[in-house]
């Protein structure tokens, strides 16, 4: 069944075509919750919410641009309100190590593989994780990522700064 | 830049990367959509509203025929009966053999012994003959009955309404020059059925309304599946789905012309066509898809999407079958059992969008059609020689179906009553 086929049937509770679209979509989306999560259960916790909250608001989906994308913006979602009931979301103002950083050279990510870096992310902490993520992986601007976490700017700049180069760090001790 | 680069790289790996879905998901995805619809997972539910229609159905006719002290005469030798009144009538002397009708609440009648009496006075034991019943009067005067079509007797002339035997009990007799029956020798009435009764059943036309049908709000989605365009090779993906948990169900309206037919003194058969009006309204969405094949390849195209208040209107032509069985009979007065059996067919599903942008009506089309139980008790009240007026609450189960999301389909066991005017043209 092609996409379109595929929403619609889900969209009016065809169980089969939900569990088939569940298919096709939960291996990426479990990979994007995996880098948002803490740990492997909380990353199945969001996964589980996200398709639910796909599954009732597929409806707002219109049909222009990508389903996939549309999708990954509600596990995102799902995510940062994960990250909200934790409290994991508070961000410091502090970019005095991030400047001091800034201009030295890049590490070559050549050296590993996606495992390790995924492993790496996860082990950031919340707050410098969920920026990196947003910035680096999925594209949002700091003005878009500082409406989302209701922080400034400079906070989402500072953070993403961080995160880079504690995993420059990481990479290069390995 | 550097850190531009390491970003890029990074974006590389991580963008399309999949990961083994860890087991129980799934599951709990399901459950949670099965509790927002309302779901159960129970064994099906409708089976046994199924059978419990079915069953009340068939355990109304039963009771009607079993319990009921009257429904144990042998109504077999009974005729049908015509609607009528009771035509009392009255020698102006005895043996004269002259008639007058008079009538049915007289109080007083010259019967003849060959002839069908009527007591008219309760405290009188009237003497039975063997080829007829008989009725003592206590005064001087008596009168013969000549039911003119086989009646009940009235029971409003009370006068008349005690039999009583020597030793006889009801029941039958055998025949006379006029035959006649009673059916059951008892205090309430008496039936007599004349030669001139024993012809094809009584045949009446009915004219009928829902009076009364549960009618309610409910939280059922009510998903509804648009058929495609023919025009379209492709499968269309055009679909209208709800938004919102909420439906709104109109009360059921349903008008209906009918027949019936006494094949048996206490049994008729019915039939006839109506007409149901159907509405709910609900927020919805339609969104219209069209799908052409191109060089083999099929593609599709959302080129329309609203969002707003629905209102569906449906249109259901439907033809029951039904059973009565008259368990009360008097003169004006029937009390019956009703069992019967429908099939309808969605004549027209109409869908009315209005936004604040624009505004959609969309008509479905609907294949199948929908079937239906129904048992009810009724009372009929004659007004008049050819009229009268019934009113039958009843129950009504509405099997599963490719139906359209309605009331019928959010509540299948529905009480209601119907009510209408019979017409008496035989």
């Amino acid at each position: 069944m092609d996409e379109v086929h595929l929403i619609s049937a889900c969209r009016q509770g065809d169980r089969t075509a939900q569990k088939e679209l569940f298919d096709l979509l939960s291996p990426k989306m479990y990979a994007v919750c995996l880098r948002y999560a803490g740990d492997t259960a909380e990353a199945k916790d969001i996964l589980q919410e996200g398709f639910i909250t796909v599954f009732t608001r597929l409806d707002s989906y219109s049909g222009s641009g990508s389903f996939e994308g549309w999708a990954r913006k509600i596990f995102v979602n799902t995510a940062l309100m994960h990250l909200r009931k934790k409290d994991a979301l508070r961000l410091g103002e502090d970019i005095s190590e991030a400047r001091t950083l800034a201009s030295e050279e890049a590490t070559p990510l050549e050296r590993i593989g996606y495992r390790q870096l995924l492993q790496m992310i996860v082990s950031l902490p919340d707050d410098m994780r969920t920026v990196f993520n947003l910035s680096v992986v999925e594209g949002y601007s700091h003005k878009e990522i500082a409406s989302m976490l209701g922080i400034t700017e400079t906070a989402s700049r500072s953070k993403l700064l961080r995160a880079r180069m504690r995993l420059q760090e990481m990479i290069k001790k390995m | 830049m550097l850190d531009q680069d390491f970003d890029k790289k990074v974006r590389l790996m991580l963008e399309d990367a999949v990961e083994e879905v860890p087991e129980g998901v799934w599951e709990g995805v399901s459950g949670a959509l099965d509790k927002a619809a309302g779901k159960k997972k129970a064994p099906p539910v409708f089976w046994w509203r199924m059978f419990g229609g079915v069953a009340a159905a068939a355990a109304a006719v039963l009771l009607g025929v079993f319990l009921w002290p009257g429904g144990k005469g042998d109504f077999s030798k009974v005729e049908s009966q015509a609607v009528a009144p009771v035509a009392v009538v009255v020698p102006t002397a005895p043996d004269s053999g002259t008639e007058q009708p008079v009538a049915p609440s007289s109080k007083t009648a010259d019967i003849k012994d060959e002839a069908p009496k009527i007591i008219v006075s309760s405290s009188k034991m009237p003497e039975i003959k063997d080829e007829a019943p008989e009725i003592i009067i206590p005064s001087s005067k008596t009168a013969e009955n000549q039911p003119a079509e086989g009646q009940v007797q009235d029971e409003e002339s009370r006068t008349t309404d005690t039999v009583a035997d020597n030793g006889q009990q009801g029941g039958e007799q055998q025949a006379g020059p006029r035959q006649t029956t009673p059916v059951k020798a008892g205090r309430e009435r008496i039936r007599y059925v004349s030669e001139d009764s024993r012809r094809a059943g009584a045949l009446s036309l009915s004219l009928s309304g829902n009076a009364f049908a549960t009618g309610r709000k409910s939280v059922e989605p009510g998903v509804t599946r648009l058929a495609a365009p023919a025009k379209f090779r492709a499968p269309v993906h055009t679909g209208i789905t709800p938004v919102s948990k909420e439906t709104s169900y109109g009360m059921p309206f349903t008008v209906g012309l009918g027949v019936k037919y006494y094949v048996l003194p206490r049994l008729a058969v019915g039939t006839g066509v109506n007409y149901t009006l159907l509405t709910r309204s609900f927020v919805g969405t339609y969104n219209e898809v069209q799908s052409s094949v191109e060089d083999g390849v099929e593609h599709s195209a959302l080129v329309r999407s609203v969002t707003s208040d629905v209102f569906n209107d449906q249109h259901y032509i439907g033809v029951p079958v039904s059973l009565f069985y008259d368990f009360v009979q008097t003169g004006r007065v029937r009390v019956y059992v009703r069992a019967d059996g429908m099939v309808e067919k969605n004549v027209r599903s109409h869908y009315r969008f209005h936004s604040a942008s624009e505004s959609v009506s969309y008509v479905e089309k609907v294949r199948g059609v929908q079937w239906s139980a129904g048992a009810g008790l009724g009372l009929e009240v004659r007004l008049g020689k050819y009229v009268g007026i019934y009113a039958d609450p009843g129950v009504r189960y509405y099997f599963k179906g490719n139906q359209p999301a309605s009331l019928r389909t959010a509540q299948p066991l529905m009480v209601d009553i119907n009510a209408g005017v019979r017409f008496n043209i035989n």
